[in-house]
């Protein structure tokens, strides 16, 4: 029996050396204090930091803009200017022609001054790869001109003339330094998919913050205390350190967050208000219901080729069907007002575009009594399983309805998509693929049924971006090509008009005009529907080690890290 | 020794014909699932792409690049090539990432947690389950049914009951993760503390229900031996306790080691659901992750490995217990 | 033989606990006709007069979810205990019977089903489906899981294969299956209805564990969904006790009432086990 008592000991020994290391200081350490920890923007291992393979982590990411690399300008969606960043000012000298006049206090990490050079650079490195996020400008962009060290032109696309497409770009761009990425092409051959597979450990860029350290589960920053940035806005941001943390589970990551060991949230948290010292220390943006603003739309995109499903009455007796507030309740647990038929969201800024009494009488809402009504009268009769048939045989099923694995306010939503058709007889089964192959499937319009959010990011071509990205049909290719937008490949002529006339409106009144009709033609074909309303990013922020969070009422834009949220960071304290 | 070379040579040469076949299952298995893995690169590639055009050239770049444009013998064959220079090539999902780093940084993780658990749970497991044998009365009565009740509960949820109870509720340990967010992976102190307290739930789901499992056999087969006859002539010649316990433990260990070996499948299963509901990233994330993500290289390394450590854990207890028991060799080389 | 088993303690325990969990399931939703998915309360409700057991995230019954998950839990799980029953029973009678050559390519196939995890396997074929019904994944499970049986069923006809009245049979000239179904299946019945009684418990535990990670059967409740729906809207956290225990222990339950019998029919079988 020594085997035994010796094998209790060590099992003694070990959970003895667990409660020892138990005894956390309850004091918050100094290192902490300097520190901010965040999750939600990124998942998984970091894979490069590397904007020309299209795929970067975070900090060089579209979601976080503006700390490592930084763009010319930061939108601020509350006033819906171009707030200067890079750049002091911008102006069209022509119709076709922006000048652009950069800021010569700039310069990057490693000391080189930032100028105009960069900037055009940038914009070649675009057209290079078009791995590159900021690739697709080039639609819009003839070329890009070097007047003279601090000062850029940009000639447009005369076709298609679209300022608001180069506004956008102002913001998303992350300035290169030409310096450091010349050798870098040359070392690649200039060969796309070579220079997509580089690192870029340690990337050089003019923002504030600099690559720490990284491993499988997190990602540090470190505050650059040389940044420029300070003719801007003033000081240096609060904290020293960034570390991204990377959570495998969502309610892990939720009590995690409950206890401070974070501070700033971008995961969607069920029943935000129940968690402990709510309205204390952990704060949303709105400080009441729906608690998060309601500025982008999930949608599914109906699949006009498909059989059943390209019969439009089919589509509006889905659209009555849908029980949007049993949506609200449980998939977004109240964080969204039930969801408006339209191409509108819930936001002021959205709806004074809209003149509501002219489409009041084409919205649908839930009413089951009139999607069976509308059905009957197509004349698709119930069979024996419930499931109705259409009058040439097709049956209203089953219809896969796809959105990918894991978000769950999503798969929520898919499920009582599904339950709400079976009530109408048509079956729809829920399909909840990994990110790669839905994303695949959606723009090969491989689908039936898929769900997306159009325009789903901080940009000055909102509103108008969402209602193309739903109604736009030219340029999108043939089923089996990857499309970008309008992925049930819907076409109507007079709606491609509209959004081609929307940014050379004359008037305000013209854009009523425009905005209302286009809401009446996707009232009329029901090309996608609308299922709830959630903000860009969630923002929930524990309070515990810093303070200081800008919330709605102090005007501040509630996107931290995208746009001109980032003032935000400058503004933290500790507690 | 001939016969026992025999025995040997047949035993390596079926094994080895095994370990090829199951390189090449490993191999097959993932492509032979729906779904082109390239969506998964392309998704993220392609986002900024607006022409479909450069869409298709990079697409075709990347199906040369992966040879997925070639018949599957030919693919096959590169990766048995590359296999032996050590290149498992590299992973879809986390491009541009080797598939040999990835698993490099996650197995370290699962076999400092699963060969302890596997080795403490057996161990005790097999103590806990002779000695109730041995002594039956109360302690048979109490121990045996708690066993019993513990290795029904599913892995996965004793995994859930024990993050949410310690964990959660009684804030004992940590939720989440392999190591403290305050520390960095390297020979500190800090961090080997750390390690230590956020591998300790893991393990003790897995341990647990392996000891409950394990004790539960132990006993069945040490009640069987007990009662077998050469027990009772041996106690009737006056021969001491301790050495008819030697006897029987020698006698009822052996289905046990058979049963540590099939039970190594079952607790990677339990240990990627563990890993899961912890955070705690290992093999079992990864591989979880990789095949929902249609990551055919990360996949068939994942698998590899896996099946790897199966073989030569199967391969060396085969030849132990060769040695341990003369019959089973016996019986093996016997004339037809 | 069946008298001695009510003698086992164990044995009755069991299958009294199993009978009354089976009887819940088949006779709750003769009571309660609703349909399962039916989303009519509020989400998150805790156990009341009119839910027994409370709502679930989407606002549906749990007791009502339970009863239909169990069902089709079960269902699973005994559809996949047969199909592993057959297979390995088959692959083992014939390689521990026939021997030789026939023994070796058997044991060869069985050994490459050892090598690659079965749960392992589950999971690559499960995600590749795109609609996956409860027998679908029966199938897998089943087809996963019989090398277990095969192995012990082989030992056991290998070490019959010399017994004299299997030389009778040779000599009197029964062909090799027949010699099977008569002479050597009824040695090893004991073993296959315990065999059997493993497997279910662990279709359905697996079963569960595959639904828990979101590829178990589509369009159905079944236990481990429950489980998958509850930890995705991050239940526990929230306090919903209700959303997975009754799931859990109903799990729990099941295998346990399931290992119970099996250990009080192993002592009928094996006197020299008795307490």
């Amino acid at each position: 029996m020594k085997l035994r008592r010796f094998l209790s000991l060590v099992l003694i020994l070990a959970l003895a050396l667990s409660f020892t290391a138990c005894k956390e200081a309850d004091a918050v350490s100094d290192e902490r204090k300097e520190t901010m920890l965040i999750t939600g923007l990124w998942w998984g291992p970091p894979n490069n930091f590397n904007h020309l393979s299209g795929w970067s982590a975070f900090p060089c990411n579209m979601n976080s803009n503006h700390l490592l690399y930084e763009t010319m300008f930061m939108y601020n969606n509350m006033t819906e200017e171009l707030e200067p960043l890079l750049a002091k000012s911008y102006e069209w000298v022509d119709e076709y022609t922006v000048e652009i006049k950069m800021n010569d206090k700039a310069k990057f990490s490693d000391g080189e001054k930032l100028t105009a050079e960069d900037v055009v650079y940038t914009f070649e490195l675009g057209q290079r790869y078009d791995s590159t996020v900021w690739s697709g400008y080039w639609e819009d962009i003839d070329s890009v001109e070097l007047v003279d060290d601090y000062t850029v032109r940009i000639n447009i696309n005369q076709e298609r003339n679209l300022k608001i497409a180069i506004e956008e770009a102002l913001c998303k761009t992350p300035i290169h330094p030409k310096h450091v990425w010349e050798a870098i092409e040359e070392e690649y051959d200039y060969d796309q998919s070579a220079i997509t597979e580089f690192f870029n450990p340690d990337p050089i860029g003019s923002g504030p913050y600099k690559v720490d350290s990284y491993d499988d589960t997190k990602i540090t920053v470190v505050r650059n205390d040389d940044y420029w940035g300070v003719d801007v806005f003033g000081k240096l941001p609060a904290p020293k350190y960034i570390t991204h943390l990377d959570y495998a589970s969502n309610d892990v990551a939720t009590v995690e967050f409950e206890k401070g060991i974070y501070d700033y949230s971008e995961n969607y948290i069920p029943e935000v208000w129940n968690l402990e010292g709510f309205g204390d220390t952990i704060k949303t943006y709105l400080p009441k219901e729906p608690y998060y603003t309601n500025d982008t739309a999930p949608t599914i995109y109906l699949n006009q080729h498909r059989p059943g499903l390209k019969e439009v009455e089919v589509r509006r007796a889905l659209a009555h069907a849908i029980d949007y507030s049993k949506i609200a309740e449980t998939a977004m647990n109240g964080y969204s007002i039930p969801v408006e038929a339209g191409l509108y969201v819930n936001t002021d800024a959205s709806r004074e575009l809209v003149d509501m009494g002219d489409i009041k009488d084409l919205q649908w809402s839930y009413d089951v009594d009139e999607a069976n009504r509308i059905l009957d009268s197509i004349g698709a009769v119930r069979g024996d399983d419930g499931i109705r048939v259409l009058e040439d045989g097709t049956r209203l099923g089953p219809w896969k309805i796809t959105c990918p694995a894991g978000w769950t306010e999503w798969n929520v939503a898919l499920e009582v998509v599904a339950q709400s058709a079976k009530a109408v007889g048509i079956e729809i089964v829920v399909d909840f693929p990994d990110w790669g192959p839905y994303f695949n499937s959606m723009t090969t319009g491989e689908f039936d049924i898929i769900m997306n959010t159009p325009a789903a990011f901080v940009t000055p071509a909102n509103p108008w971006k969402a209602y193309n990205e739903v109604l736009y049909s030219v340029g999108v290719p043939e089923i089996g090509e990857m499309a970008f937008w309008n992925y049930g490949r819907y076409q109507d002529d007079r709606a491609d008009e509209i959004i081609e006339a929307i940014p050379h409106a004359k008037s305000d009144a013209e854009l009523v005009d425009f905005y209302t009709e286009l809401n009446q033609i996707y009232l009329r074909d029901v090309p996608a529907i609308g299922l709830m309303y959630r903000p860009v990013y969630y923002y929930t922020v524990n309070e515990s080690v810093w303070t200081g969070f800008p919330q709605e009422s102090d005007g501040t834009p509630a996107f931290f890290f995208d746009g001109a949220g980032i003032r935000g960071l400058y503004d933290l304290e500790n507690k | 020794m001939s016969n026992y070379l025999k025995y040997f040579l047949k035993k390596f040469g079926w094994y080895l014909f095994t370990l090829i076949v199951a390189v090449a299952l490993n191999f097959i298995l993932p492509r032979l699932i729906d779904g082109n893995p390239v969506d998964a690169i392309m998704a993220r590639v392609s986002r900024g792409m607006t022409d479909t055009n450069s869409v298709k050239n990079m697409y075709e770049n990347f199906m040369r690049e992966f040879q997925l444009d070639l018949p599957m013998w030919k693919q096959f064959l590169y990766y048995i090539g590359n296999v032996f220079k050590g290149d498992f090539g590299t992973s879809f999902s986390q491009y541009p990432r080797e598939v040999t780093e990835i698993i490099g940084n996650a197995l370290p993780w699962t076999i400092a947690l699963q060969l302890p658990a596997i080795i403490v749970g057996w161990v005790v497991g097999n103590i806990l389950g002779a000695f109730a044998a041995y002594k039956r009365g109360v302690f048979d009565k109490i121990i045996f049914p708690v066993a019993l009740f513990i290795s029904s509960i599913p892995f996965f949820i004793f995994s859930i009951l024990l993050l949410y109870g310690l964990s959660f509720t009684l804030e004992l340990f940590p939720s989440s993760g392999a190591y403290g967010h305050d520390v960095n992976i390297g020979f500190t102190i800090e961090f080997i503390l750390s390690a230590i307290r956020h591998h300790t739930l893991p393990f003790l789901s897995i341990v647990l229900v392996m000891i409950g499992g394990q004790g539960i056999g132990m006993r069945e087969m040490a009640i069987y031996e007990l009662n077998a006859d050469y027990v009772k002539y041996s106690k009737l010649m006056g021969i001491r306790d301790s050495k008819i316990i030697k006897y029987v433990f020698r006698n009822a260990m052996l289905p046990q080691i058979t049963g540590l070996v099939l039970s190594l499948g079952t607790v990677i299963a339990g240990g990627l659901i563990t890993e899961i509901v912890f955070s705690y990233r290992g093999l079992g994330i990864v591989m979880f992750n990789a095949i929902k993500g249609r990551d055919y290289p990360l996949i068939s390394g994942c698998t590899l490995i896996i099946s790897l450590t199966i073989l030569a854990s199967s391969f060396l207890l085969d030849i132990l217990y060769g040695v341990i028991d003369p019959r089973i060799k016996a019986a093996q080389t016997e004339d037809k | 033989m069946v008298k001695t088993l009510f003698k086992s303690s164990k044995f009755m325990i069991g299958i009294t606990i199993l009978f009354i969990l089976l009887m819940f399931t088949l006779m709750y939703p003769l009571i309660n006709t609703g349909d399962p998915f039916n989303m009519d309360g509020r989400p998150f409700q805790e156990p009341n007069e009119t839910h027994l057991l409370g709502t679930d995230n989407f606002g549906r019954d749990v007791l009502l979810e339970l009863a239909h998950a169990s069902r089709t839990s079960l269902y699973v799980g005994a559809l996949a205990g047969v199909i592993a029953i057959s297979v390995g029973l088959l692959v083992g009678l014939f390689a521990g019977y026939v021997g030789g050559v026939v023994d070796e390519i058997l044991t060869f196939i069985t050994n490459i089903f050892t090598v690659v995890p079965s749960f392992v396997i589950l999971i690559l074929i499960s995600v590749s489906l795109e609609t996956r019904g409860a027998w679908l994944t029966a199938l897998v499970i089943g087809f996963t899981a019989w090398p277990w049986t095969a192995r012990a069923v082989r030992a056991q006809a290998a070490s019959l294969r010399n017994r004299d009245h299997i030389y009778i049979a040779k000599i009197s000239g029964f062909s090799a299956p027949k010699i099977i179904v008569l002479e050597i299946l009824p040695y090893v019945a004991s073993y296959v209805v315990m065999a059997f009684i493993i497997q279910l418990a662990s279709g359905i535990l697996q079963e569960s564990a595959i639904s828990m990670l979101g590829l178990g059967p589509t369009n159905k409740v079944t236990l481990g969904m429950m489980l998958n729906w509850a930890l995705m809207s991050e239940a526990p956290r929230i306090g919903a006790w209700w959303t997975f225990m009754p799931s859990a222990a109903m799990v729990g339950f099941v295998t346990f009432s399931l290992y119970l019998i099996n250990i009080g029919m192993d002592e009928i079988f094996n006197p020299k086990l008795r307490s």
